[in-house]
Protein backbone atom coordinates (compact mmCIF):
# COMPACT_ATOMS: atom_id res chain seq x y z
CA UNK A 1 0.00 0.00 0.00
CA UNK A 2 2.68 2.81 1.18
CA UNK A 3 4.54 1.82 -2.67
CA UNK A 4 4.25 4.72 -5.04
CA UNK A 5 2.81 3.46 -8.24
CA UNK A 6 3.50 6.96 -9.94
CA UNK A 7 4.32 10.28 -9.03
CA UNK A 8 1.27 12.61 -8.33
CA UNK A 9 1.23 16.04 -7.90
CA UNK A 10 -1.52 16.12 -5.58
CA UNK A 11 -1.35 20.41 -5.70
CA UNK A 12 -2.39 20.45 -9.31
CA UNK A 13 -4.97 17.93 -9.08
CA UNK A 14 -6.56 19.49 -5.95
CA UNK A 15 -5.59 23.07 -7.98
CA UNK A 16 -8.43 21.80 -10.52
CA UNK A 17 -10.86 20.39 -8.25
CA UNK A 18 -10.58 24.16 -6.38
CA UNK A 19 -9.29 22.98 -3.30
CA UNK A 20 -6.76 24.30 -1.43
CA UNK A 21 -4.60 21.85 0.74
CA UNK A 22 -2.34 22.57 3.60
CA UNK A 23 1.09 20.51 4.01
CA UNK A 24 0.00 17.88 6.52
CA UNK A 25 -3.29 17.02 3.91
CA UNK A 26 -1.17 17.41 0.75
CA UNK A 27 0.97 14.58 1.93
CA UNK A 28 -1.72 12.18 3.40
CA UNK A 29 -3.81 12.61 0.13
CA UNK A 30 -0.39 11.53 -1.98
CA UNK A 31 -0.31 8.32 0.10
CA UNK A 32 -4.13 7.92 -0.36
CA UNK A 33 -4.85 8.77 -4.37
CA UNK A 34 -1.32 6.29 -4.72
CA UNK A 35 -2.74 3.66 -3.31
CA UNK A 36 -6.12 3.98 -5.17
CA UNK A 37 -3.87 4.35 -8.28
CA UNK A 38 -1.69 1.12 -7.67
CA UNK A 39 -4.98 -0.68 -7.45
CA UNK A 40 -6.34 0.82 -10.33
CA UNK A 41 -2.97 -0.48 -11.67
CA UNK A 42 -3.93 -4.71 -11.01
CA UNK A 43 -6.74 -4.14 -12.94
CA UNK A 44 -4.04 -3.35 -16.13
CA UNK A 45 -2.70 -6.82 -15.69
CA UNK A 46 -5.94 -8.47 -16.81
CA UNK A 47 -5.95 -10.08 -19.73
CA UNK A 48 -8.88 -8.17 -21.96
CA UNK A 49 -8.09 -9.31 -25.48
CA UNK A 50 -10.99 -11.29 -25.83
CA UNK A 51 -13.26 -8.85 -24.26
CA UNK A 52 -14.71 -5.47 -26.41
CA UNK A 53 -14.67 -2.39 -24.94
CA UNK A 54 -17.44 -0.73 -23.38
CA UNK A 55 -18.42 2.84 -22.58
CA UNK A 56 -20.55 2.41 -19.95
CA UNK A 57 -20.80 0.09 -16.67
CA UNK A 58 -24.57 -0.41 -17.27
CA UNK A 59 -25.17 -2.58 -20.38
CA UNK A 60 -28.38 -0.61 -20.97
CA UNK A 61 -29.20 2.09 -23.90
CA UNK A 62 -31.22 4.34 -25.14
CA UNK A 63 -32.89 5.91 -21.65
CA UNK A 64 -34.40 8.94 -23.85
CA UNK A 65 -37.81 11.08 -23.59
CA UNK A 66 -39.99 12.97 -25.91
CA UNK A 67 -39.52 16.29 -26.82
CA UNK A 68 -42.42 17.66 -24.68
CA UNK A 69 -42.25 20.82 -22.89
CA UNK A 70 -42.97 21.18 -19.43
CA UNK A 71 -43.51 23.32 -16.43
CA UNK A 72 -40.01 25.15 -15.11
CA UNK A 73 -40.34 26.57 -11.55
CA UNK A 74 -41.08 29.57 -10.27
CA UNK A 75 -38.59 32.30 -10.29
CA UNK A 76 -39.38 33.10 -6.48
CA UNK A 77 -38.01 29.92 -5.57
CA UNK A 78 -34.78 29.68 -7.93
CA UNK A 79 -33.59 33.04 -6.93
CA UNK A 80 -34.55 31.85 -2.93
CA UNK A 81 -31.64 29.33 -3.59
CA UNK A 82 -28.91 31.88 -4.66
CA UNK A 83 -26.56 33.08 -2.00
CA UNK A 84 -27.16 36.59 -4.02
CA UNK A 85 -29.46 38.24 -6.35
CA UNK A 86 -29.28 41.10 -8.98
CA UNK A 87 -32.28 43.53 -9.53
CA UNK A 88 -34.83 40.66 -8.65
CA UNK A 89 -33.94 38.47 -11.84
CA UNK A 90 -30.37 37.31 -12.13
CA UNK A 91 -28.24 35.37 -10.10
CA UNK A 92 -25.20 37.66 -8.58
CA UNK A 93 -22.11 36.20 -8.53
CA UNK A 94 -18.38 37.71 -8.09
CA UNK A 95 -16.78 39.28 -11.17
CA UNK A 96 -14.98 36.17 -13.12
CA UNK A 97 -13.16 38.06 -15.74
CA UNK A 98 -12.70 41.60 -16.18
CA UNK A 99 -12.88 41.51 -20.39
CA UNK A 100 -16.10 42.17 -21.87
CA UNK A 101 -15.72 38.06 -22.35
CA UNK A 102 -19.30 36.52 -22.27
CA UNK A 103 -18.86 32.35 -21.78
CA UNK A 104 -16.18 30.25 -21.01
CA UNK A 105 -16.63 26.96 -22.44
CA UNK B 1 7.05 37.54 -46.47
CA UNK B 2 3.63 35.91 -47.43
CA UNK B 3 2.46 33.17 -45.20
CA UNK B 4 0.19 30.52 -46.07
CA UNK B 5 -3.13 30.70 -43.43
CA UNK B 6 -4.80 27.52 -42.22
CA UNK B 7 -7.83 28.15 -40.64
CA UNK B 8 -10.48 26.08 -38.63
CA UNK B 9 -13.38 27.21 -37.20
CA UNK B 10 -15.88 25.46 -33.95
CA UNK B 11 -19.49 26.41 -34.26
CA UNK B 12 -21.52 26.47 -32.22
CA UNK B 13 -25.17 25.98 -33.19
CA UNK B 14 -28.36 25.59 -30.86
CA UNK B 15 -31.18 23.13 -31.59
CA UNK B 16 -34.68 24.18 -32.08
CA UNK B 17 -36.49 22.09 -29.49
CA UNK B 18 -39.41 22.88 -28.01
CA UNK B 19 -37.59 21.32 -24.64
CA UNK B 20 -33.98 21.55 -23.28
CA UNK B 21 -31.50 19.10 -23.76
CA UNK B 22 -31.80 17.06 -20.41
CA UNK B 23 -35.37 18.49 -18.84
CA UNK B 24 -38.20 19.72 -19.59
CA UNK B 25 -37.99 23.30 -18.93
CA UNK B 26 -39.32 25.14 -22.53
CA UNK B 27 -36.55 25.91 -25.17
CA UNK B 28 -37.38 29.67 -25.85
CA UNK B 29 -35.42 32.78 -26.57
CA UNK B 30 -36.32 35.66 -24.72
CA UNK B 31 -38.43 34.66 -22.00
CA UNK B 32 -37.77 36.82 -18.37
CA UNK B 33 -34.64 35.90 -16.90
CA UNK B 34 -34.25 33.09 -14.67
CA UNK B 35 -38.30 31.49 -15.68
CA UNK B 36 -37.43 28.81 -17.56
CA UNK B 37 -35.08 26.72 -15.32
CA UNK B 38 -35.79 23.81 -12.53
CA UNK B 39 -33.47 21.65 -10.54
CA UNK B 40 -32.49 19.92 -13.60
CA UNK B 41 -31.05 22.60 -15.69
CA UNK B 42 -30.23 24.53 -12.28
CA UNK B 43 -27.45 21.28 -11.47
CA UNK B 44 -28.95 20.49 -8.00
CA UNK B 45 -27.45 17.45 -6.41
CA UNK B 46 -29.53 14.36 -7.01
CA UNK B 47 -31.40 15.23 -10.37
CA UNK B 48 -31.44 12.33 -13.00
CA UNK B 49 -30.90 14.24 -16.73
CA UNK B 50 -32.85 12.70 -19.37
CA UNK B 51 -31.58 13.37 -22.83
CA UNK B 52 -34.22 14.55 -25.87
CA UNK B 53 -34.99 12.53 -28.38
CA UNK B 54 -36.50 15.44 -31.16
CA UNK B 55 -32.69 17.02 -30.20
CA UNK B 56 -30.62 13.99 -30.85
CA UNK B 57 -32.48 13.26 -34.14
CA UNK B 58 -32.07 16.97 -35.63
CA UNK B 59 -28.18 16.43 -34.57
CA UNK B 60 -28.18 13.21 -37.05
CA UNK B 61 -30.18 15.21 -39.60
CA UNK B 62 -27.70 17.59 -39.54
CA UNK B 63 -24.55 14.97 -39.97
CA UNK B 64 -26.41 13.43 -43.03
CA UNK B 65 -26.51 16.70 -44.80
CA UNK B 66 -23.06 17.17 -43.74
CA UNK B 67 -22.61 13.83 -45.52
CA UNK B 68 -20.68 12.58 -41.98
CA UNK B 69 -20.73 9.10 -40.43
CA UNK B 70 -23.09 8.23 -38.20
CA UNK B 71 -22.03 6.48 -34.73
CA UNK B 72 -24.31 3.95 -34.35
CA UNK B 73 -23.13 3.82 -30.62
CA UNK B 74 -22.37 6.87 -29.45
CA UNK B 75 -22.03 8.29 -25.68
CA UNK B 76 -22.06 11.77 -23.46
CA UNK B 77 -19.33 12.86 -21.01
CA UNK B 78 -18.37 15.43 -18.61
CA UNK B 79 -16.26 17.86 -19.44
CA UNK B 80 -15.18 19.58 -15.79
CA UNK B 81 -14.17 23.29 -14.92
CA UNK B 82 -15.03 25.68 -13.17
CA UNK B 83 -17.15 28.87 -14.47
CA UNK B 84 -20.29 30.49 -12.63
CA UNK B 85 -22.46 29.50 -16.16
CA UNK B 86 -22.43 25.79 -14.98
CA UNK B 87 -23.24 25.36 -11.15
CA UNK B 88 -22.81 21.46 -11.78
CA UNK B 89 -19.32 22.27 -12.47
CA UNK B 90 -19.06 19.90 -15.30
CA UNK B 91 -21.25 20.66 -18.73
CA UNK B 92 -22.57 17.47 -20.50
CA UNK B 93 -20.71 16.80 -23.87
CA UNK B 94 -19.59 14.55 -26.10
CA UNK B 95 -15.85 13.28 -26.11
CA UNK B 96 -14.39 10.49 -27.71
CA UNK B 97 -17.78 9.03 -29.32
CA UNK B 98 -19.83 12.05 -31.09
CA UNK B 99 -22.85 11.37 -33.10
CA UNK B 100 -21.26 12.20 -36.37
CA UNK B 101 -18.35 12.24 -37.78
CA UNK B 102 -15.96 13.07 -41.22
CA UNK B 103 -18.61 14.94 -43.28
CA UNK B 104 -17.96 17.78 -45.70
CA UNK B 105 -19.84 20.99 -46.88
CA UNK B 106 -18.98 22.35 -50.30
CA UNK B 107 -18.14 26.27 -50.42
CA UNK B 108 -18.39 28.32 -53.29
CA UNK B 109 -19.46 31.80 -54.25
CA UNK B 110 -18.89 35.22 -52.90
CA UNK B 111 -17.31 36.26 -50.10
CA UNK B 112 -17.72 39.10 -47.72
CA UNK B 113 -15.00 41.28 -49.78
CA UNK B 114 -17.13 40.40 -52.93
CA UNK B 115 -13.98 38.31 -53.74
CA UNK B 116 -15.22 35.05 -56.17
CA UNK B 117 -14.07 31.87 -53.68
CA UNK B 118 -14.07 29.06 -56.21
CA UNK B 119 -15.43 25.26 -55.33
CA UNK B 120 -14.34 23.53 -52.31
CA UNK B 121 -14.69 20.57 -49.95
CA UNK B 122 -14.32 21.85 -46.50
CA UNK B 123 -14.23 18.96 -44.06
CA UNK B 124 -16.30 18.39 -40.83
CA UNK B 125 -13.98 16.61 -38.14
CA UNK B 126 -17.09 15.95 -35.86
CA UNK B 127 -20.70 17.18 -34.72
CA UNK B 128 -21.30 16.45 -31.32
CA UNK B 129 -24.59 17.22 -29.18
CA UNK B 130 -24.22 19.10 -25.79
CA UNK B 131 -26.12 21.40 -23.39
CA UNK B 132 -25.21 25.55 -23.81
CA UNK B 133 -24.95 27.04 -20.57
CA UNK B 134 -26.17 30.18 -18.91
CA UNK B 135 -25.94 33.32 -19.95
CA UNK B 136 -23.45 35.59 -18.07
CA UNK B 137 -23.63 39.76 -17.92
CA UNK B 138 -20.88 41.01 -16.66
CA UNK B 139 -21.17 44.57 -14.68
CA UNK B 140 -17.99 46.21 -13.13
CA UNK B 141 -18.59 45.41 -9.53
CA UNK B 142 -20.43 41.71 -10.36
CA UNK B 143 -21.88 39.48 -12.88
CA UNK B 144 -25.38 38.31 -12.91
CA UNK B 145 -26.35 34.91 -14.39
CA UNK B 146 -29.25 34.01 -16.11
CA UNK B 147 -29.91 30.03 -16.38
CA UNK B 148 -32.71 30.03 -19.19
CA UNK B 149 -30.16 29.36 -21.98
CA UNK B 150 -28.50 26.49 -19.67
CA UNK B 151 -29.27 23.13 -20.66
CA UNK B 152 -30.56 24.18 -24.12
CA UNK B 153 -29.46 21.72 -27.06
CA UNK B 154 -26.05 22.61 -28.59
CA UNK B 155 -24.65 21.02 -31.52
CA UNK B 156 -20.69 21.56 -31.96
CA UNK B 157 -19.77 21.43 -35.47
CA UNK B 158 -15.86 21.31 -36.01
CA UNK B 159 -14.54 21.57 -39.36
CA UNK B 160 -11.27 20.46 -40.40
CA UNK B 161 -8.44 22.72 -40.91
CA UNK B 162 -9.36 23.52 -44.48
CA UNK B 163 -10.13 26.98 -44.44
CA UNK B 164 -7.74 29.17 -45.98
CA UNK B 165 -8.85 33.00 -45.94
CA UNK B 166 -11.64 35.13 -43.92
CA UNK B 167 -13.68 35.06 -47.39
CA UNK B 168 -13.86 30.82 -47.63
CA UNK B 169 -14.58 31.36 -43.69
CA UNK B 170 -17.40 33.40 -44.21
CA UNK B 171 -18.75 31.02 -47.32
CA UNK B 172 -18.64 28.58 -45.09
CA UNK B 173 -20.58 29.64 -42.01
CA UNK B 174 -23.21 31.20 -44.11
CA UNK B 175 -23.31 27.60 -46.12
CA UNK B 176 -23.67 25.88 -42.66
CA UNK B 177 -26.62 28.45 -41.79
CA UNK B 178 -28.34 27.71 -44.81
CA UNK B 179 -27.95 23.72 -44.15
CA UNK B 180 -29.37 24.42 -40.57
CA UNK B 181 -32.52 26.63 -41.69
CA UNK B 182 -33.57 24.03 -44.72
CA UNK B 183 -33.61 21.33 -42.27
CA UNK B 184 -35.45 23.07 -39.70
CA UNK B 185 -32.86 22.30 -37.35
CA UNK B 186 -32.01 25.87 -36.10
CA UNK B 187 -32.96 29.16 -37.08
CA UNK B 188 -29.00 30.28 -36.35
CA UNK B 189 -30.43 33.82 -35.56
CA UNK B 190 -26.61 35.15 -34.41
CA UNK B 191 -28.28 38.37 -32.78
CA UNK B 192 -30.35 35.77 -30.51
CA UNK B 193 -26.73 33.52 -29.95
CA UNK B 194 -28.44 30.68 -31.83
CA UNK B 195 -25.17 30.20 -33.50
CA UNK B 196 -21.36 31.49 -32.11
CA UNK B 197 -18.54 30.40 -33.63
CA UNK B 198 -14.71 30.17 -32.18
CA UNK B 199 -12.47 30.23 -34.81
CA UNK B 200 -8.54 28.46 -34.87
CA UNK B 201 -5.83 30.48 -37.07
CA UNK B 202 -1.94 29.95 -37.19
CA UNK B 203 0.28 30.77 -40.64
CA UNK B 204 3.09 28.66 -41.90
CA UNK B 205 5.55 30.09 -43.74
CA UNK B 206 5.35 28.12 -47.68
CA UNK B 207 9.23 26.79 -47.12
CA UNK B 208 8.24 25.25 -44.00
CA UNK B 209 6.15 22.34 -43.39
CA UNK B 210 5.67 22.89 -39.53
CA UNK B 211 2.60 25.17 -38.41
CA UNK B 212 3.80 28.39 -36.11
CA UNK B 213 1.47 28.18 -32.63
CA UNK B 214 -2.43 28.79 -33.25
CA UNK B 215 -4.41 31.43 -31.78
CA UNK B 216 -7.96 31.15 -30.61
CA UNK B 217 -10.45 33.43 -30.86
CA UNK B 218 -13.58 32.64 -29.13
CA UNK B 219 -17.07 33.85 -28.88
CA UNK B 220 -17.24 35.31 -32.30
CA UNK B 221 -21.23 36.16 -32.78
CA UNK B 222 -21.27 37.94 -36.11
CA UNK B 223 -20.70 36.33 -39.73
CA UNK B 224 -19.01 40.04 -40.05
CA UNK B 225 -17.25 39.89 -36.71
CA UNK B 226 -15.54 36.14 -37.81
CA UNK B 227 -14.19 38.09 -41.02
CA UNK B 228 -12.66 40.62 -39.22
CA UNK B 229 -11.31 39.02 -36.41
CA UNK B 230 -9.28 36.51 -39.30
CA UNK B 231 -7.86 39.65 -41.11
CA UNK B 232 -6.76 40.94 -37.84
CA UNK B 233 -5.19 37.97 -36.55
CA UNK B 234 -3.27 37.17 -39.49
CA UNK B 235 -2.43 40.64 -39.50
CA UNK B 236 -0.95 40.39 -36.27
CA UNK B 237 0.75 36.91 -36.40
CA UNK B 238 2.57 37.91 -39.61
CA UNK B 239 3.65 41.10 -37.98
CA UNK B 240 5.08 38.98 -35.21
CA UNK B 241 7.01 36.75 -37.33
CA UNK B 242 8.24 38.87 -39.81
CA UNK B 243 10.16 40.45 -36.45
CA UNK B 244 11.62 37.07 -35.99
CA UNK B 245 9.32 37.02 -32.36
CA UNK B 246 7.98 34.25 -31.32
CA UNK B 247 4.43 33.31 -31.39
CA UNK B 248 2.80 31.18 -28.33
CA UNK B 249 -0.30 28.85 -28.25
CA UNK B 250 -2.26 30.94 -27.28
CA UNK B 251 -6.67 31.64 -26.58
CA UNK B 252 -7.62 34.86 -27.63
CA UNK B 253 -10.91 37.00 -27.11
CA UNK B 254 -12.44 39.36 -29.86
CA UNK B 255 -13.37 43.36 -29.39
CA UNK B 256 -16.18 44.02 -32.07
CA UNK B 257 -16.01 48.18 -30.53
CA UNK B 258 -12.10 48.30 -31.60
CA UNK B 259 -11.73 45.61 -34.01
CA UNK B 260 -9.11 44.31 -31.51
CA UNK B 261 -8.14 40.50 -30.69
CA UNK B 262 -7.26 40.36 -26.76
CA UNK B 263 -5.12 37.81 -25.00
CA UNK B 264 -7.88 35.41 -22.86
CA UNK B 265 -5.08 32.60 -21.59
CA UNK B 266 -1.96 31.41 -22.67
CA UNK B 267 -1.10 27.35 -23.09
CA UNK B 268 0.65 27.21 -19.95
CA UNK B 269 -2.83 27.50 -17.96
CA UNK B 270 -4.63 25.79 -20.83
CA UNK B 271 -8.02 24.37 -19.12
CA UNK B 272 -7.82 20.77 -18.06
CA UNK B 273 -10.75 19.06 -19.09
CA UNK B 274 -10.99 15.61 -17.50
CA UNK B 275 -13.33 14.23 -19.44
CA UNK B 276 -14.79 10.92 -18.11
CA UNK B 277 -18.46 9.31 -19.70
CA UNK B 278 -21.13 11.13 -17.78
CA UNK B 279 -22.60 8.15 -15.49
CA UNK B 280 -25.95 9.37 -15.23
CA UNK B 281 -26.78 8.95 -19.04
CA UNK B 282 -26.96 5.39 -20.56
CA UNK B 283 -25.33 5.04 -24.25
CA UNK B 284 -27.49 6.00 -27.50
CA UNK B 285 -27.97 2.92 -29.99
CA UNK B 286 -28.71 4.07 -33.61
CA UNK B 287 -30.80 1.05 -35.02
CA UNK B 288 -29.79 1.05 -38.97
CA UNK B 289 -33.40 0.74 -39.88
CA UNK B 290 -33.83 4.21 -37.85
CA UNK B 291 -30.89 5.65 -39.53
CA UNK B 292 -32.56 4.68 -43.10
CA UNK B 293 -36.23 5.92 -42.28
CA UNK B 294 -33.84 9.59 -41.40
CA UNK B 295 -32.27 9.64 -44.72
CA UNK B 296 -35.42 9.61 -46.33
CA UNK B 297 -35.88 12.85 -43.98
CA UNK B 298 -33.03 14.61 -45.10
CA UNK B 299 -34.45 17.78 -47.42
CA UNK B 300 -33.00 19.12 -50.28
CA UNK B 301 -29.60 20.92 -49.25
CA UNK B 302 -29.38 24.70 -50.61
CA UNK B 303 -26.38 23.05 -52.90
CA UNK B 304 -29.09 20.56 -54.43
CA UNK B 305 -31.42 22.94 -54.69
CA UNK B 306 -29.52 25.80 -56.51
CA UNK B 307 -28.42 23.16 -59.48
CA UNK B 308 -32.15 21.80 -59.62
CA UNK B 309 -33.35 25.70 -59.99
CA UNK B 310 -30.51 26.15 -63.24
CA UNK B 311 -31.99 22.95 -64.58
CA UNK B 312 -35.41 23.03 -63.95
CA UNK B 313 -35.95 26.51 -64.69
CA UNK B 314 -32.64 28.02 -67.23
CA UNK B 315 -32.23 30.60 -65.16
CA UNK B 316 -28.34 31.60 -64.68
CA UNK B 317 -26.53 30.43 -61.87
CA UNK B 318 -26.10 33.74 -59.94
CA UNK B 319 -29.51 34.20 -59.95
CA UNK B 320 -30.29 30.16 -58.64
CA UNK B 321 -27.37 31.12 -55.93
CA UNK B 322 -29.22 34.24 -54.74
CA UNK B 323 -32.35 32.80 -54.28
CA UNK B 324 -32.15 29.42 -52.60
CA UNK B 325 -29.61 31.37 -50.21
CA UNK B 326 -32.94 31.70 -48.27
CA UNK B 327 -34.84 29.00 -47.89
CA UNK B 328 -38.41 31.01 -47.82
CA UNK B 329 -37.34 33.27 -50.77
CA UNK B 330 -36.41 29.96 -52.63
CA UNK B 331 -39.49 28.28 -51.61
CA UNK B 332 -41.63 31.91 -52.21
CA UNK B 333 -39.86 31.58 -55.96
CA UNK B 334 -40.83 28.21 -56.70
CA UNK B 335 -44.56 29.10 -55.49
CA UNK B 336 -44.73 31.90 -58.36
CA UNK B 337 -43.50 29.65 -60.77
CA UNK B 338 -46.25 27.29 -60.07
CA UNK B 339 -48.79 30.10 -60.98
CA UNK B 340 -47.29 30.39 -64.13
CA UNK B 341 -44.69 33.25 -64.51
CA UNK B 342 -41.81 33.32 -66.31
CA UNK B 343 -39.09 32.02 -64.07
CA UNK B 344 -36.36 34.98 -65.95
CA UNK B 345 -38.39 37.63 -64.96
CA UNK B 346 -39.91 36.12 -61.48
CA UNK B 347 -36.30 36.06 -60.78
CA UNK B 348 -35.21 39.46 -61.74
CA UNK B 349 -38.41 40.97 -59.88
CA UNK B 350 -37.75 38.59 -56.57
CA UNK B 351 -33.94 39.49 -56.59
CA UNK B 352 -34.51 43.49 -57.11
CA UNK B 353 -38.16 44.66 -56.37
CA UNK B 354 -39.16 41.85 -53.83
CA UNK B 355 -35.75 42.16 -51.74
CA UNK B 356 -35.63 45.86 -51.43
CA UNK B 357 -39.17 46.36 -50.12
CA UNK B 358 -38.71 43.74 -48.03
CA UNK B 359 -35.98 44.95 -46.76
CA UNK B 360 -36.92 48.39 -46.34
CA UNK B 361 -39.82 47.14 -44.63
CA UNK B 362 -37.87 44.98 -42.56
CA UNK B 363 -39.49 41.62 -43.15
CA UNK B 364 -39.55 38.34 -43.60
CA UNK B 365 -40.95 36.64 -46.72
CA UNK B 366 -43.21 34.69 -44.25
CA UNK B 367 -44.32 38.25 -43.74
CA UNK B 368 -44.72 39.19 -47.06
CA UNK B 369 -48.04 41.46 -47.91
CA UNK B 370 -47.44 40.39 -51.22
CA UNK B 371 -48.21 36.28 -51.82
CA UNK B 372 -46.81 34.49 -54.67
CA UNK B 373 -49.72 34.40 -56.36
CA UNK B 374 -50.23 37.87 -56.48
CA UNK B 375 -46.59 38.46 -57.68
CA UNK B 376 -46.91 36.07 -60.74
CA UNK B 377 -49.93 37.56 -61.58
CA UNK B 378 -47.84 40.82 -61.68
CA UNK B 379 -45.15 39.60 -63.67
CA UNK B 380 -47.77 37.83 -66.07
CA UNK B 381 -49.65 41.28 -66.69
CA UNK B 382 -46.28 42.80 -67.70
CA UNK B 383 -45.38 39.58 -69.90
CA UNK B 384 -48.75 40.23 -71.70
CA UNK B 385 -47.77 44.16 -71.91
CA UNK B 386 -50.93 45.19 -69.87
CA UNK B 387 -48.53 47.39 -67.98
CA UNK B 388 -44.82 48.42 -68.88
CA UNK B 389 -41.86 47.33 -66.92
CA UNK B 390 -42.09 51.21 -65.47
CA UNK B 391 -45.85 51.28 -64.52
CA UNK B 392 -45.57 47.88 -62.78
CA UNK B 393 -42.80 49.04 -60.77
CA UNK B 394 -45.00 51.51 -58.87
CA UNK B 395 -48.04 48.76 -59.43
CA UNK B 396 -45.93 46.83 -56.66
CA UNK B 397 -44.77 49.01 -54.59
CA UNK B 398 -48.63 49.86 -53.72
CA UNK B 399 -49.25 46.19 -54.03
CA UNK B 400 -46.81 45.93 -51.30
CA UNK B 401 -48.03 48.54 -48.90
CA UNK B 402 -51.65 48.17 -49.94
CA UNK B 403 -52.00 44.10 -49.93
CA UNK B 404 -54.43 44.63 -53.01
CA UNK B 405 -53.71 43.13 -56.06
CA UNK B 406 -52.18 43.98 -59.13
CA UNK B 407 -55.31 44.13 -61.00
CA UNK B 408 -57.18 46.07 -58.56
CA UNK B 409 -54.26 48.58 -58.30
CA UNK B 410 -54.37 49.19 -62.60
CA UNK B 411 -58.18 49.32 -62.85
CA UNK B 412 -58.43 51.83 -59.65
CA UNK B 413 -56.34 53.94 -61.50
CA UNK B 414 -56.34 53.69 -64.84
CA UNK B 415 -52.78 52.50 -65.45
CA UNK B 416 -53.36 50.26 -68.52
CA UNK B 417 -50.85 50.22 -70.77
CA UNK B 418 -51.78 52.15 -73.87
CA UNK B 419 -50.91 49.87 -77.10
CA UNK B 420 -54.08 51.61 -79.51
CA UNK B 421 -51.40 53.10 -82.39
CA UNK B 422 -54.32 55.71 -82.81
CA UNK B 423 -53.71 57.29 -79.45
CA UNK B 424 -49.81 56.60 -79.26
CA UNK B 425 -49.35 58.15 -82.94
CA UNK B 426 -51.24 61.61 -81.33
CA UNK B 427 -48.25 61.95 -78.81
CA UNK B 428 -45.98 60.50 -81.27
CA UNK B 429 -46.67 63.51 -83.23
CA UNK B 430 -46.88 65.99 -80.38
CA UNK B 431 -43.21 64.87 -79.40
CA UNK B 432 -41.92 65.40 -83.44
CA UNK B 433 -43.64 69.10 -83.58
CA UNK B 434 -42.31 69.80 -80.05
CA UNK B 435 -38.55 69.22 -80.11
CA UNK B 436 -36.65 69.84 -83.73
CA UNK B 437 -33.56 69.73 -82.19
CA UNK B 438 -33.60 65.64 -81.66
CA UNK B 439 -35.61 65.38 -84.74
CA UNK B 440 -32.91 66.37 -86.65
CA UNK B 441 -30.15 64.41 -84.69
CA UNK B 442 -31.99 61.06 -85.34
CA UNK B 443 -32.36 61.76 -88.95
CA UNK B 444 -28.28 62.52 -88.39
CA UNK B 445 -28.56 59.06 -87.25
CA UNK B 446 -27.76 59.73 -83.51
CA UNK B 447 -29.46 56.83 -81.98
CA UNK B 448 -29.72 58.66 -78.25
CA UNK B 449 -32.00 61.29 -79.77
CA UNK B 450 -34.77 58.39 -80.20
CA UNK B 451 -34.36 57.42 -76.69
CA UNK B 452 -35.07 60.99 -75.81
CA UNK B 453 -38.51 61.13 -77.75
CA UNK B 454 -39.75 57.80 -76.43
CA UNK B 455 -39.23 59.39 -73.29
CA UNK B 456 -41.46 62.56 -74.55
CA UNK B 457 -43.59 59.80 -76.03
CA UNK B 458 -43.87 58.16 -71.84
CA UNK B 459 -44.52 61.75 -70.28
CA UNK B 460 -47.20 62.68 -72.54
CA UNK B 461 -48.66 58.95 -71.78
CA UNK B 462 -48.08 59.66 -68.28
CA UNK B 463 -45.97 56.70 -68.46
CA UNK B 464 -48.66 54.40 -70.15
CA UNK B 465 -47.29 54.18 -73.75
CA UNK B 466 -45.95 50.93 -74.65
CA UNK B 467 -42.28 52.09 -75.08
CA UNK B 468 -41.15 49.62 -77.56
CA UNK B 469 -44.47 50.31 -79.73
CA UNK B 470 -43.72 54.15 -78.99
CA UNK B 471 -39.82 53.82 -80.76
CA UNK B 472 -41.22 52.02 -83.93
CA UNK B 473 -43.57 54.63 -84.91
CA UNK B 474 -41.25 57.24 -84.27
CA UNK B 475 -39.09 55.87 -86.27
CA UNK B 476 -42.08 55.57 -89.31
CA UNK B 477 -43.34 58.88 -88.58
CA UNK B 478 -39.60 59.84 -89.70
CA UNK B 479 -38.85 57.86 -92.24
Amino acid sequence: MDEKSQDVDIKHIAGLARLNLNDSEISRYETDINAVLTHAEQLSKVDLSDVSPTAHAVSITNVIRNDDEGVSMSRSNVLDNAPDVLDDELIKVPVVISSNSEDSA
Amino acid sequence: MKFDVIIGLEVHVQVMTKSKMFCSCPNRYGSDPNTLVCPICMGYPGVLPVPNNEAIRKTLLAGLMCECNIALYSKFDRKSYFYPDMPKNYQISQYDLPFCEDGKVVISGKGLSKEFVETKPIGITRIHLEEDVAKSTHFRQCSGIDFNRAGVPLMEIVSEPDISTPDEAYIYLTALKQIMQYADISDCDMEKGQMRCDVNVSLKSPESPTLNAKTEVKNLNSLKAVHRSLLYETERQSEVLEGNGQLIQQTRGWNDDIGETYILRTKEDAADYRYFPEPDLMPVEISSDYLEKLKKEVPETPAQRCARFIREFAIPEYDASVLTSNKSCADYFEKCISFGSDAKKTSNWTMVELLRELSQANKTFDQCPVNPENFAELIKLIDNKTINGKIAKAVFSDMFSSGKTALEIIDEKGLKQVTDTDEILQFVKKAVESNPTPVQQLKEGKSTALNFLVGQVMKFSKGKANPQLASDMIKKELS
